[in-house]
């Protein structure tokens, strides 16, 4: 075999290994991905579902408060077209609709202690509210713990940058 | 002389599979160099590409997630003090529905799809729903 004959087959066994990284990479890569946007779906979309549930209760207090049933329909409405994928458009109209949906909702709970002042009921503010969500999600890119404890924290480290 | 002659050429078995051990060994080097550069390119868009495809399922089992617990939440924060069946449920709703359970990979398939209802949500969407019907609150 001469130089050139060896220098080829370097290159071709070269060539084969890094195929097959490529695919073993793409693969990996993928999945790794997909975990983390499973994260961080939920992660954001916690805190609405949270709204939306305690509205629902909120309603069948049966309160009759203009005020309060006018701020619930707002919510109720401007949720619905919410489109709940990673899109470009989708995430900065959501990121525009959430601060209005929390400030909305802060603003149904303040109606609500008022309109409790006199009963034994417990005071929700807003900051416990949200407290809730957070102990389910834990902070939007915080870490979440994984049973495999093996696995590299590469998904962590690209969420910087995200 | 015959021993010295015997040295000198090997049989072309002997060639061969020392050639072919060289090859091995050739071969084993340099697809590792180039497995390890493959498997470290491209990363990125891959990722991006994953990222996209699991977030609209979690955000689904999320807002799921966080419409049983507004609903527990808001009975609770009503009727808690009288009903301790209730807040007992809350309490253990905030501990399984937490993301690291939810999400555990466990309940995914290998390729992180849900096959079939998420059992803890199905479980707990009962649950939240016994409550609404106790107090006449629309279901989840």
């Amino acid at each position: 075999m001469d130089f050139d004959e060896l220098l080829n087959l370097e290159e071709q066994y070269y060539q084969e290994g890094f195929c097959e990284g490529q695919n073993e990479n793409i693969k990996q890569s993928f999945l790794e991905g997909k975990q983390y946007g499973l994260q961080v779906g939920f992660q954001r979309f916690v805190l609405l579902g949270q709204m939306e549930g305690m509205c629902d209760v909120i309603e069948s207090y049966g309160l009759h408060n203009p005020i309060l049933e006018k701020n619930i329909q707002t919510i109720r409405t401007s949720m619905k077209g919410i489109k709940m994928n990673n899109d470009d458009e989708s995430v900065v109209e959501f990121e525009k609709k959430f601060v209005k949906l929390k400030n909305k909702f802060r603003t149904i709970l303040i109606t609500l202690q008022r309109l409790n002042k006199d009963k034994k009921d417990g005071v929700l503010t807003f900051e416990a509210f949200e407290d809730v969500s957070r102990a389910i999600a834990g902070e939007i890119r915080g870490f979440v713990e994984n049973e495999d404890t093996n696995k590299k924290n590469s998904t962590q480290d690209q969420a910087q940058s995200w | 002389m015959l021993n010295t002659w015997g040295d000198v050429w090997a049989s072309d078995s002997d060639i061969e599979t020392e050639g072919s051990q060289d090859l091995v060994k050739l071969r084993e080097k340099h697809n590792k160099r180039g497995y390890l550069d493959g498997i470290v390119s491209s990363k990125e868009e891959k990722l991006q590409e994953g990222f996209n495809d699991g977030f609209p399922t979690g955000a689904k089992l999320g807002r799921q997630v966080g419409a049983i617990m507004g609903i527990l939440l808001g009975l609770c924060t009503r009727f808690g003090n009288e009903d301790e069946e209730l807040s007992k449920a809350y309490l253990d709703a905030q501990k399984e529905l937490r993301i690291n359970k939810v999400l555990s990979k466990s309940i995914f398939d290998q390729n992180f799809d849900l096959q079939k209802k998420h059992p803890l949500i199905t479980k707990w969407t009962d649950i939240a729903n016994i409550y609404c019907e106790k107090y006449h609150v629309s279901p989840v």
